[in-house]
């Protein structure tokens, strides 16, 4: 597990960070950061964060279910990219206002925008695993400056 | 106990819901699994998940769900057609509405739903 981490952190490893990933990723290149893994980081995003200081060119996060764009930030190289696929009432989905985005330093690409093709072929769960239909999510897509 | 306002601080996707009223006066839903952030004024002495809980909305200008029914559970990823059910139909002579969005699993029928309400006012209390 470690090493996999290891490798995710490697500037231009290809490997992307799945946060909520549930045990395993479903995300090609994907390693998951999540309470529940079985095979990526098991723990919560900031204490990924605070245990590992590298940078990655792409985070994933499918239905968050915490706050962690502070950690996307930190996490993030510049010109990086954090899609972030949520149903509309998911409070952690939400942008925070233009000001605290610029703090972080992102740029929005897409807001709460259609599915993004890579993703459609997705099943996407709650905590507890029942299913979210696939029309209800939106992606939203930040750039790191 | 009682909360009013701080809707934007409540999160639902996790919620499962359970219908008591719909009328034109008052819509009331059972929720189990509320979650609500730091910022919210019950997280101090609830936490961030309330595990019952009542949402009342009053005052109703219109309500409309779009329904996602399972067609054999909420673990199988197959639904029937989605379909439209409007309460209660909008009443424009309502005026001083506020939008409210919900969405999270409904027990019957067993489905995905995401819910809008305009109402004049809202209280979430917890059982």
């Amino acid at each position: 597990m470690g090493n996999a981490v290891g490798a995710a952190l490697r500037k231009g490893s290809g490997v992307v960070l799945d946060f909520f990933g549930d045990a395993r990723s479903a995300i090609k290149n994907g390693v998951s950061v999540d309470p529940k893994a079985v095979s990526g980081f098991r723990g919560t995003i900031a204490e990924f964060a605070e245990q590992f200081g590298g940078t990655v060119d792409k985070i994933v996060a499918n239905g968050p279910q915490t706050e962690f764009l502070n950690e996307a930030s930190q996490l993030l190289e510049s010109g990086g990219s954090l899609i972030i696929n949520a149903t509309k009432g998911n409070k952690f989905g939400k942008l925070p206002p233009a000001e605290r985005l610029k703090e972080l330093g992102f740029r929005v690409v897409q807001q709460a925008g259609e599915l993004l093709d890579e993703f459609k072929g997705t099943t996407f769960r709650r905590t507890n695993g029942s299913v979210i239909p696939t029309e209800s999510v939106r992606s939203t897509v930040l750039e790191k400056l | 106990m009682k909360t009013a306002e701080y809707f934007d601080e409540i999160h639902f996707t996790e919620c499962d819901l359970s219908i008591r009223l719909i009328s034109k006066d008052e819509i009331v839903i059972d929720i189990d699994n509320l979650e609500i952030s730091k910022t919210h004024p019950l997280f101090a002495s609830v936490g961030n998940k309330i595990k019952k809980s009542l949402l009342k909305f009053y005052d109703i200008c219109s309500s409309e769900r779009e329904i996602f029914e399972y067609k054999k559970d909420r673990y199988t990823n197959d639904f029937k057609e989605k379909r439209v059910e409007k309460d209660v139909e909008e009443q424009s002579f309502k005026s001083g509405a506020n939008t409210y969005y919900i969405e999270g699993i409904l027990d019957e029928p067993e489905a995905w739903v995401e819910w809008t309400i305009k109402a004049n006012r809202f209280d979430l209390e917890i059982l």
